[in-house]
């Protein structure tokens, strides 16, 4: 290898450097203490980086951090004057991780944080997958729930809630075991912490007041207190929020007999049902009396999962952190060799598969590696693996081999 | 160009501004002394007089008054002072946009756009046949509503981008726009002021609470952090949401301070009001009201530490065991390796 190697100390007199624009000064990721594995994907990486262009909006305004073998976020504060210079730096240090700010800054080299000078940020959603405390390797099964998940925030929330339109949201995955959605958004770039911590809020439903859904309105006549009734006044389809999602559930609800008998015996019969549903439309729950109708509801209420549950993460911190940074689109996860992939708008994110679609690496080429553990049975690229043994060597296509060195399950061998 | 009662009802807007550059205000002693009195209704009573006439000379004078108002202000420098004025000329003008309800006048409208909130009125069809609703997009929304369970997006209804309130709440929107605006807004520069506004800055000084406790001053050790932000926002005078003053209260009454002593605590809010302040915490005293739980002290946005106590009236107890804890811990070590 020809690259230069630059002592920490060095390194970090550079990094200080106030804006770090160019690829002339640029800095090496590699160290002299750097293991075999690393510098022997840090090629692989530079390799990919020779014809990559990862995107992303307005980079002269982002502050970028790459990583190491060692930390995923290394060193921060870097600053990119256009796409181009990105791209040189990326092909010439090949970083094993970079990310990039949320913000947008005036000064995005510049530090302490305050002097950066805070323009606004796009909102992001991180939907993660739990790490699974045996297995350092991702299912094809968790990937597909967290997808599931992806598509309910952007189908149930953001579009029909947050009047978001397609061109203003960017999806990639993660690189690892989840999704990013990005909010191109000029409105709410400005938007602080609090106020994105309500938009959390909202997608998991915290503080959600279910008393307020239902009110008991007087009808009849006001002169005379003996002929008044009540009816139960509460939420129609049509309305927006948790109001109208519940309204509209429980409409899919009766309109299935068994669940609608679920709710009360009085709606076996159809035209009970016919009659509750016509009055929900107009926001009159009690078209149908049902015994203690506001506590039935309030059972389905909280058995129905209205919100994002808790079954995939959102990382809340990531969605209200101003400053965080994040895996760049379509950069190189170090920790999977696999591709922070950008889903491009014509593909449907249903249909996207993050390992076949976010390979960085060749199927075709192979490599060979040592084992450093038993490797269960898997699928990847379109392929399934057969377990391989521990401490055995076997040759395996390249970004399969890649994919268990970033694992640190196997080792190179050249 | 909006009308010139319009103007001197919301002096503070751009139009307003433009107004007064064309018609040439100047700080005569006559606009400062209205100034000064503006200023002083401001700090004494949290409102200002509403304009009873609309005699276009006094139309004129009011704009006068509030420009030289701003001027004293700037000079004045003091941060609980701009808090405050801040806090009533928002109040004031939220008082002007409900008399205005019966009038044929679009004021709503024409203060939303002049402050840039895109407030537009929702469809006639509304099915529950609700009146006087409104849309305003949610990142306005959420920039202009105090932080309180009743204004929580997750019980508004959002749809398309847009949040539905009623009449009622987009006036406490514009209001709280109104005060974020001239809170955060630079005051105009003045290079050495005249004696005429020292002078007015001196007689002003008087309005300003006497004896406020600071924080020092309360045994707050074992305070946990939400607690002690809250105090400290009052301290800087920072508008604190009604939640928040709420559960500082209760905790105050359960840390044992006397109703005197939590006065003055709150005397630092810029909408500051004795007599409501000390019945509301008396009213709270006698509710006896437990101290909101961390996990809803999270939802109103004011819990700020991950200190694992469930309830910041346990952080004491949390402390001292987790002190305890450490001490057991360090003369079992001490022991060992003796």
């Amino acid at each position: 290898m020809d690259n230069k190697t630059i002592q920490p100390n060095n390194f970090d007199a550079q990094i200080l450097e106030p804006a770090v624009s160019s690829s002339d000064n640029a800095v090496q990721s590699s160290n002299p203490s750097s293991p075999a594995p690393a510098l022997w994907l840090q090629e692989k990486f530079r390799q990919y980086y020779a014809n990559a262009r990862p995107q992303v909006q307005q980079v002269e305004k982002r502050e970028f951090g790459f990583g190491s073998w060692e930390k995923k976020i290394e060193f921060r504060h870097l600053c990119f004057e256009n796409p181009q210079s990105l791209w040189m730096r990326l092909r010439k240090d090949a970083p094993l991780y970079v990310s990039c700010s949320a913000a947008y800054y005036e000064f995005p080299a510049n530090r302490p944080m305050p002097n950066k000078h805070w323009l606004g940020a796009d909102i992001i959603f991180d939907l993660d997958a739990e790490p699974d405390a045996i297995s350092p390797f991702i299912l094809q099964k968790t990937l597909d729930d967290v997808r599931s998940k992806a598509i309910t925030l952007i189908e149930d929330f953001l579009i029909p809630d947050f009047g978001f339109s397609q061109d203003e949201l960017h999806v990639n995955f993660s690189g690892s075991r989840g999704y990013h959605v990005r909010v191109y958004h000029k409105d709410s770039q400005v938007l602080g912490r609090a106020e994105r911590r309500e938009i959390v809020d909202y997608i998991e439903g915290v503080g959600l007041a279910f008393e307020d859904f239902f009110s008991e309105e007087a009808i009849g006549d006001s002169d005379n207190a003996h002929r008044h009734f009540s009816r139960l006044a509460g939420p129609s389809p049509n309305m927006g929020g948790y109001k109208g999602k519940f309204a509209r559930r429980i409409i899919k609800m009766l309109n299935d007999p068994a669940s609608a008998a679920l709710i009360s015996p009085k709606l076996k019969n159809a035209e009970n049902v016919k009659r509750l549903i016509c009055g929900i439309e107009k926001g009159n729950w009690s078209a149908v009396q049902i015994p203690h109708a506001v506590e039935q509801f309030r059972k389905i209420f909280l058995q129905t999962s209205l919100r994002l549950t808790n079954q995939v993460e959102t990382d809340a911190n990531v969605t209200i952190d101003t400053s965080k940074i994040l895996r760049l689109p379509d950069s190189i996860h170090g920790g999977s060799g696999m591709l922070a992939k950008s889903i491009p708008p014509s593909k449907k994110l249903c249909e996207f598969s993050p390992l076949i679609d976010a390979l960085a690496f060749s199927m075709k080429k192979t490599q060979r590696v040592r084992t450093l553990r038993k490797i269960p049975s898997q699928e990847f690229g379109a392929q399934t693996f057969d377990e391989i043994a521990c401490a055995k060597e076997i040759e395996l296509p390249e970004a399969y081999a890649i994919y268990l060195v970033c694992k640190k399950t196997a080792v190179p061998i050249i | 160009m909006a009308d010139l009662r319009f103007l001197a009802h919301f002096p503070f807007i751009d139009e307003a501004k433009v107004y007064a550059k064309e018609a040439k205000i100047q700080l005569t002693d006559e606009n400062l002394r209205g100034g000064e009195e503006r200023l002083r209704q401001a700090i004494s009573d949290g409102k200002i007089r509403l304009l009873a006439t609309g005699l276009s000379e006094e139309l004129e004078r009011h704009i006068s008054y509030y420009a030289a108002s701003r001027a004293i202000l700037a000079a004045w420098a003091n941060n609980y002072a701009k808090k405050r004025v801040a806090v009533a000329e928002s109040k004031t003008a939220s008082d002007y946009l409900k008399n205005s309800q019966d009038r044929t006048s679009n004021y709503f409208e024409l203060l939303a756009s002049s402050l840039k909130i895109k407030i537009t009125p929702a469809n006639a069809s509304d099915v529950q046949g609700r009146k006087g609703v409104f849309l305003i997009p949610f990142s306005s929304y959420l920039l202009y509503t105090p932080r309180d369970i009743h204004f929580k997006l997750s019980n508004m209804e959002l749809d398309n981008g847009n949040v539905k309130v009623t009449q009622h709440q987009a006036e406490r929107i514009l209001e709280e726009a109104i005060r974020k605006r001239l809170d955060e807004s630079a005051l105009p520069r003045m290079h050495e002021p005249s004696q005429q506004i020292k002078n007015a800055i001196m007689r002003l000084s008087a309005f300003l609470p006497k004896e406020k406790i600071e924080p020092s001053k309360i045994e707050k050790k074992d305070f946990p952090p939400c607690i002690l932000k809250l105090i400290e926002h009052l301290n800087s005078s920072i508008n604190v949401p009604h939640s928040g003053r709420l559960a500082l209260a209760i905790y105050l009454i359960k840390a044992g301070l006397t109703d005197e002593q939590i006065d003055s605590v709150f005397s630092g809010a810029p909408d500051y009001n004795k007599e409501t302040t000390i019945y509301q915490i008396q009213y709270i005293r006698k509710k006896a009201y437990s101290v909101p739980s961390c996990k809803t002290m999270d939802t109103y946005g004011i819990c700020i530490a991950l200190c694992r106590c469930n309830n910041p009236a346990n952080y004491r107890e949390a402390l001292h065991s987790k002190f305890a804890a450490l001490s057991m811990q360090a003369q079992k070590e001490a022991e060992t390796n003796g």
